[in-house]
């Protein structure tokens, strides 16, 4: 093998089983990822970093033939003694055994109408009885219970689903499993756990992994050897060890001040990293300072809710008070009620028992507004930006112009004319911010709102936040799933699990000295913990188990 | 071979099935009353007189019109006549046509046969034709194959069922004499020959409307994370092509059955372009006659066609997407 046209410039080529070279993908416009070499080893991981729009999934699915149409791949991939080019058709024979791709959304990555094991089945052959075996070992194999063969996706949960799919992605024995952001979609607690499975698999099995991912911390926590993307170029490349803790360029030095996972679980951990490094969760007041903030504005007592066809109610007896000009963050995993919360909150939805109180001045949707999780979705896209932040102050009768509506988000007034297209989703998140302003609102909820975006942007929104409860005294409720973007707008934090509040006090007291274990699995399983803080003292996290909501 | 791994036993989705099948059939019954009502008040609203219409060219003395009118009961009161026909039907007669005098439940009957067959033969041609090219158009999106199925497709969408008609007895009748211009036709093979072409005019419409939706459905499907997924895994074509028609069955599904329903429709047009001695000429006939009870028993028939037709689409919805049935037996 002549290896030397072909090895990357990071490291020796030690049993290589892939090895890429001359990737790049071009589409309509040109050039979408410029040209890249890449090499995994057998049980080796290498993680490709980089936000949304860096080419870091493109460049997955170019190594598996499987792009949109009109976009095109070129270069080279050699597998174990196989040479193909990826501009080709050549590629088809190679997925399966050789490289299998598994992708991020767990909810849509299977066939809705089938069973899992038809489906994890497909790509066994031999006799009936057999596959039914080999299919009940490839489910042993990531710890899921035989019955599972027979359920279709939507009876399980996100992390059972993933595993279904890691269980069909390995059902053809693949050398090289790429995954493509496998857990971005699952809770913190059942990410940490597919992780793990994945690392444990791949350790048996001695596959490759090409792990992509936009999390830092995920990427600390499992990377041999890291790559750094951003706009289709590689800024950074070699041992882990090296690019994810002592960048050299700059681009990654920022990604990893901006990320706020690795930033709280370092303080959790009480090493001091003060290194030169901004510090971009300027925005956390500690609770000392806070001065002002006292009456209450928000009292929610015995709130119950639940809903026709399911088991357990989803808000089963909530108590909580948000201070006036502070922040509450409601802190919780899918189906522990949050979301069911704030929309009783707005009105969207009625509570079965319990009050809700407003002990401030204003009535009606001046009481309190709210702002979702998805900007792509919450913007109507036919309204210009102007139009709709006017239409929104005119039906709750507030006096903001559109221009002062657009500066206080940091949004030019050049802004107004143009229509949510045109605006990435960080920009968009601001209008819906500005949406919710315009009714000047006294209290103000965050349905999750900064997780649908990148860690930068999802730093500069935070920020915004902090400076517009600042300027206006606005109170908020945040709700979150995310511990460290609790932990750095939040004065005061309640853990929802169930329906049921489990822990609530002062953000310090909650998340540096947690009581109840559902709080203390949570933190644990926060990525970048392991990496950033390897002599943690928690060892091991109390299991969650896992269920169906 | 039990289904039901779920947490639902099977004898509460049985339950549950039964008591939705129970709640749909009461609903249409009472949906055909205000139907029928609605259709007798508007004949009686309609202008022209029955009697006149039976006395024809003959000259017409006040004497024969009061004896015609009170063998009708043309004198009672709106309501009365209403429900004398309505208990008459929940007794089992549909009453005797104003028309001819014969049953309405014999007229009906003797032209029933004709009026299936063409609407099976519509049903077939456009469902075995258009699911294949909808599928076909997906799969080659965006390429000439794509584009002009889908022009033709609006054409024929546009195109309504009685030029198309006209069309193709033109061409194939007239011009080419490949078919018949006229007639119904004996034995299997010559009833076939004559309904073809109607039979092409009622599905020319409803095919393009199925070509569109599904292509439409399965495109939806190609794009979906399991079908990449799927390909990476190495999974067959055929196998990858086979879970997205299981998937994009559903709205095809119901695309067919809003088909049905209007081909009972359509069947009016193209009988009577055609001349065939169907339910649909039958209706035509009997509205301009003002022969209320074959007017009444042809529209609850197709009210009961039309309501049992959704039921069934909804029951096959069961089977082909369990998400549902889930939902219907949480319900």
């Amino acid at each position: 093998m002549s290896a030397s046209t072909l090895t990357p410039p990071a490291g020796p080529a030690q049993d290589a089983v892939l090895r890429a070279s001359d990737v790049s993908v071009s589409g309509p416009r040109g050039v979408i990822v410029e040209p890249l070499d890449l090499e995994l080893a057998a049980g080796k991981t290498l993680v490709i970093v980089g936000e949304s729009g860096s080419g870091k999934t493109l460049t997955a699915r170019a190594l598996t033939g499987l792009l949109p149409e009109g976009v095109h791949a070129s270069g080279t991939l050699q597998l174990g003694e196989r040479t193909l080019s990826l501009a080709g058709h050549g590629l088809r024979e190679l997925r399966g055994g050789g490289i299998t791709l598994l992708l991020q959304d767990p909810f849509t990555s299977l066939s809705p109408t089938h069973r899992c094991g038809q489906q994890i089945g497909w790509a066994v052959g031999g006799e009936r009885s057999e596959r039914g075996a080999r299919v009940a070992a490839l489910l042993a194999e990531v710890g899921l219970a035989p019955e599972v063969a027979r359920k279709r996706p939507f009876e399980l949960s996100g992390g059972m689903r993933q595993r279904v799919a890691l269980a069909a992605a390995l059902a053809a024995d693949p050398a090289v499993l790429i995954a493509d952001e496998p857990t971005t979609a699952l809770d913190v607690t059942t990410q940490r756990e597919v992780l793990d499975l994945i690392d444990s698999l791949q350790a048996k099995r001695g596959m490759a992994l090409l792990l992509i991912t936009h999390d830092l911390a995920v990427a600390r926590d499992r990377a041999d050897e890291a790559l750094v993307m951003r706009s289709g170029r590689v800024l950074e490349r070699g041992p882990a060890a090296r690019v994810l803790f002592e960048p050299e360029h700059e681009y990654t030095r920022s990604l990893l001040a901006a990320d706020l996972g690795v930033e709280a679980a370092e303080a959790l951990a009480g090493a001091s990293r003060a290194e030169g490094v901004s510090q971009p969760n300027a925005v956390v007041r500690s609770t000392g300072e806070s001065g002002e903030a006292g009456d209450e504005l928000l009292r929610v007592t015995g709130l119950r809710k639940s809903f026709p066809g399911q088991a357990a109610p989803a808000l089963a007896g909530v108590d909580l008070s948000v201070m006036r000009g502070s922040t509450l963050a409601v802190v919780g995993e899918s189906g522990s009620g949050k979301t069911t919360l704030a929309r009783c909150l707005v009105g969207l939805e009625r509570p079965d028992a319990g009050s809700i109180e407003f002990l401030g001045v204003a009535s009606g949707p001046r009481r309190a507004q709210i702002v979702f999780q998805d900007p792509y979705s919450a913007l109507n896209p036919a309204l210009s930006i102007g139009a709709g932040l006017s239409e929104a102050a005119a039906v709750g009768g507030g006096s903001r112009s559109v221009e002062d509506l657009l500066e206080l988000v940091g949004l030019p007034a050049s802004y107004a004319p143009r229509r949510p297209v045109a605006l990435s989703g960080g920009e968009r998140q601001r209008v819906a911010i500005a949406r919710a302003l315009a009714v000047e609102p006294e209290l103000l909820i965050l349905d999750e709102s900064v997780s649908a975006l990148d860690v930068s942007v999802q730093a500069q929104i935070l920020r915004l936040l902090a400076s517009l409860q600042e300027r206006l005294g606005l109170s908020m409720l945040f709700i979150t799933h995310d511990l460290s973007v609790a932990r750095a707008v939040s004065q005061s934090v309640v853990v929802l699990r169930r329906g049921k509040v489990v822990e609530h006090g002062s953000t310090a007291s909650v998340l540096f000295t947690p009581q109840h274990e559902y709080t203390v699995a949570l933190l644990a399983s926060i990525p970048g913990r392991a990496a950033a803080a390897p002599h943690s003292p928690a060892g091991q996290p109390a299991p969650v188990p896992e269920e169906k909501d | 071979m039990s289904t039901t791994a779920v947490k639902a036993p099977g004898t509460k989705v049985a339950a549950s099935i039964s008591w939705f099948v129970a709640r749909r059939l009461l609903a249409t019954m009472l949906l055909l009353v205000v139907l029928s009502f609605l259709i007798f008040s508007l004949l009686y609203l309609a202008p022209g007189d029955i009697a006149k219409n039976l006395l024809g060219t003959k000259t017409v003395t006040p004497e024969a019109l009061a004896a015609v009118r009170e063998q009708y009961h043309l004198d009672d009161p709106f309501l009365v006549q209403y429900w004398r026909w309505l208990s008459g039907v929940i007794g089992g007669d549909w009453g005797t046509s104003i028309r001819s005098g014969l049953p309405v439940a014999d007229e009906i009957a003797s032209r029933a046969g004709l009026t299936v067959r063409l609407i099976v033969l519509g049903f077939l041609i456009a469902a075995v034709v258009s699911i294949p090219a909808g599928v076909w158009a997906a799969r080659r999106r965006g390429t000439w194959v794509d584009r002009t199925l889908v022009s033709g497709a609006v054409v024929g969408v546009s195109a309504p069922g009685f030029a198309v008609g006209l069309l193709l007895l033109f061409v194939f009748a007239v011009t080419l004499r490949w078919f018949p211009v006229y007639g119904t036709g004996e034995g299997f093979w010559g009833q076939l020959w004559h309904l073809t072409l109607p039979a092409i005019a009622l599905a020319v419409g409803l095919g393009a409307l199925v070509v569109q939706l599904t292509r439409a459905a399965v495109v939806r499907e190609l794009e979906q994370d399991y079908v990449t997924f799927q390909r990476s895994r190495g999974l067959s074509e055929a196998r990858v092509m086979g879970t997205v028609l299981r998937n994009a069955a559903i709205p095809i599904v119901t695309s067919l059955g809003l088909m049905v329903t209007y081909l009972v429709g359509g069947t009016i047009l193209v009988e009577v372009v055609f001349g065939l001695p169907g339910l649909g000429t039958q209706l035509q006939q009997a509205v301009l006659f003002k022969d209320v009870p074959v007017v009444q028993a042809l529209t609850l028939i197709v009210g009961l066609v039309v309501c049992l037709i959704s039921l069934a689409v909804d029951l096959i919805y069961l089977v082909i997407d369990p998400r549902i049935l889930r939902k219907a037996v949480a319900k």
